[in-house]
């Protein structure tokens, strides 16, 4: 019965704290621009974030050490450099954004200027990194996270044209007003979104934290196999909520503020209230995931004491790391930079730095001497390969597609 | 070597002469250049009435159609910057653009009054919203007669 209550808690925990604000926000853009015509990008996304976390898992679950660790114990110090430096900056700008993210949700309930709200939210996530346990951190930003099921209670009760989805999502097409190259483009930022390189990172080191052994191996995959797919239809909620409302309307998401108003429309002030709690959640518990990335790839790297298992005193440098990231994304964003345009670039060099994370963990998940029986299959590493083309392809891209659309606009 | 150097200095003269203001832009490129942020425009005033609409049916707090309102006042801030910067090549685009501005700055003001009707200022909910959707009008009729031009 403990089992199955953990085997379900591992559930919950992944589909809600799979939504964060890149995957808000791009939905919401993408559903009121393109319809649910790229709704296909989620589910690729999905799948490879599936695959790529489940090998992570694996070889955390099998060897006992984090991705980062292994990476520059088996491809030495340059090449793990240069996938540190990528995934390093990736994570900070993803943990702006989600630090942004938790002062816009805050602001939506107070109406009080996000910048009031971003030492307060800074502050915040340095207490729970420091004091509070991983498992407890986890499982509670996860749990309520869930809350933002209420997208997909609200497409119900939005009653829409169900054919008129179905034929979006089914037969896509790039809307008349919209070109071609803005389609790509946006396409690319919501796979980046489904694919933020820092779930793994925090999934493999998450798995050292909480002592994954060989036997944890089918209930890491259940999480993932799971938890994901079910994230991953939240996120078409979303982009269905402003398919519904915005697109008809000739209404372009530009703010955090629209996303909530498909939600008041369909349930009124209750639903209003637990999406805002919602999204505070999925912010909240990304922007702790980030920081605790930021602090797990470095240590790793450098060899550094690491983890929330450890005092804080134990893993210093592991903790500084963390409080400098939380500083400069605290400095960035008083600059009054606008938090949204941040989450936008911050998925689309997601994109752009996803074959320098994703390789590595490939080439160690395939090492017979760090995995011995447990390397891939052959079925996994046929798809994975299909996979690095996809994400180099969409990495080369992104630059090219984000000059020529002028970032989307 | 000479020749190279010349032609490469021919060459960047040209690229800065193209981005000279009062470039030979036709009437096709300037209508295209004022229909987006007229989209904009409405997209904003669009936002602003389903907020407050929402606030009026007691289906939204105070707080979020505050919010949502003041984006909406940086996105028309954006679209008025972006009409008031059109450099037009002739009459008919000056004419456009005054006609644009005037749309867009009406726009700003129904988003204002509802931004002051919602904290518990100004008019009541049926005139503000009566303004947004006389704003949304004019924005759509004239987007409307520029789309014509572009064939958009």
């Amino acid at each position: 019965m403990k089992r199955l209550l953990g085997v379900a808690l591992g559930i919950l925990t992944a589909i809600g704290g799979f939504l964060d604000i890149g995957d808000l926000v791009t939905n919401a853009v993408v559903g009121s621009r393109f319809g649910l015509s790229l709704a296909w990008v989620v589910v690729v996304g999905v799948v490879g974030i599936c695959l790529f976390a489940s090998m992570s898992g694996r070889v955390a679950a099998v060897s006992g050490r984090a991705t980062f660790e292994i990476i520059r114990e088996r491809l030495g110090p340059r090449a793990a450099g240069a996938n540190l430096t990528a995934s390093f900056l990736i994570n900070l700008l993803t943990l702006t954004a989600e630090v942004g993210g938790i002062a816009l949700a805050l602001q939506l309930a107070s109406s009080v200027e996000p910048r009031l709200w971003i030492p307060v939210a800074a502050l915040a996530l340095w207490l729970v990194v420091w004091r509070t346990k991983f498992s407890t951190m986890e499982n509670v930003t996860g749990l309520v996270g869930l809350t933002l099921v209420v997208f997909a209670v609200a497409v119900f009760l939005l009653g829409p044209d169900w054919s008129e989805l179905a034929d979006q999502a089914f037969s896509p097409a790039v809307p008349a007003a919209e070109g071609h190259a803005v389609y790509w483009y946006y396409a690319i930022a919501l796979f980046g979104a489904a694919m933020t390189p820092y779930e793994v990172f925090f999934f493999s080191s998450g798995a050292v934290e909480e002592r994954w052994t060989v036997k944890d191996l089918a209930q890491s995959r259940l999480n993932v196999l799971v938890g994901f797919p079910f994230g991953g239809i939240l996120s078409i909620a979303i982009a269905a909520c402003a398919a519904i409302v915005f697109l008809p309307a000739g209404i372009e998401v530009s703010s955090l503020s629209q996303i909530v108003l498909p939600v008041a429309l369909a349930g009124g002030k209750l639903a209003l209230a637990v999406v805002i709690v919602g999204i505070v959640a999925a912010t909240f518990g990304a922007a702790l995931e980030t920081s605790l990335s930021s602090g797990y790839t470095l240590a790793q790297f450098m060899g550094w004491s690491w983890g929330k298992f450890r005092r804080p005193a134990q893993a210093a440098r592991f903790h500084l790391t963390m409080i400098v990231c939380i500083l400069v994304a605290v400095g960035v964003l008083m600059t009054s930079v606008d938090p949204i345009k941040v989450t936008e670039f911050s998925v689309v060099f997601s994109a752009i730095a996803l074959p320098l994370t994703y390789l590595p963990i490939l080439i160690v998940a395939n090492d017979p001497e760090y995995m011995g029986e447990h390397v891939n299959g052959k079925v996994t590493n046929a798809l994975a390969l299909v996979y690095l083309v996809i994400i180099v392809t969409a990495s080369v891209a992104a630059i090219p597609l984000m000059i020529a659309t002028g970032a989307g606009s | 070597m000479r020749v190279v150097r010349v032609l490469l200095g021919l060459a960047a003269v040209a690229a800065a002469a193209g981005c000279a203001v009062g470039s030979a832009a036709t009437t096709v490129d300037e209508a295209r250049a004022l229909t987006a942020p007229l989209e904009q425009a409405s997209s904003a005033v669009g936002t602003a009435t389903l907020a407050t609409e929402l606030l009026g049916d007691g289906r939204s707090i105070a707080a979020v159609t505050d919010t949502a309102l003041l984006d909406q006042v940086h996105v028309l801030e954006e679209a008025a910057d972006a009409v008031a910067t059109f450099v037009p090549a002739d009459g008919t685009g000056a004419a456009w653009q005054a006609d644009a501005l005037t749309a867009v700055r009406d726009a700003q003001l129904a988003v204002a009054d509802a931004r002051g009707w919602a904290n518990g200022a100004g008019a009541d909910e049926a005139a503000v919203v009566a303004a947004l959707d006389a704003s949304a009008t004019a924005l759509d009729s004239l987007t409307a007669t520029l789309d014509e031009v572009t064939g958009g």
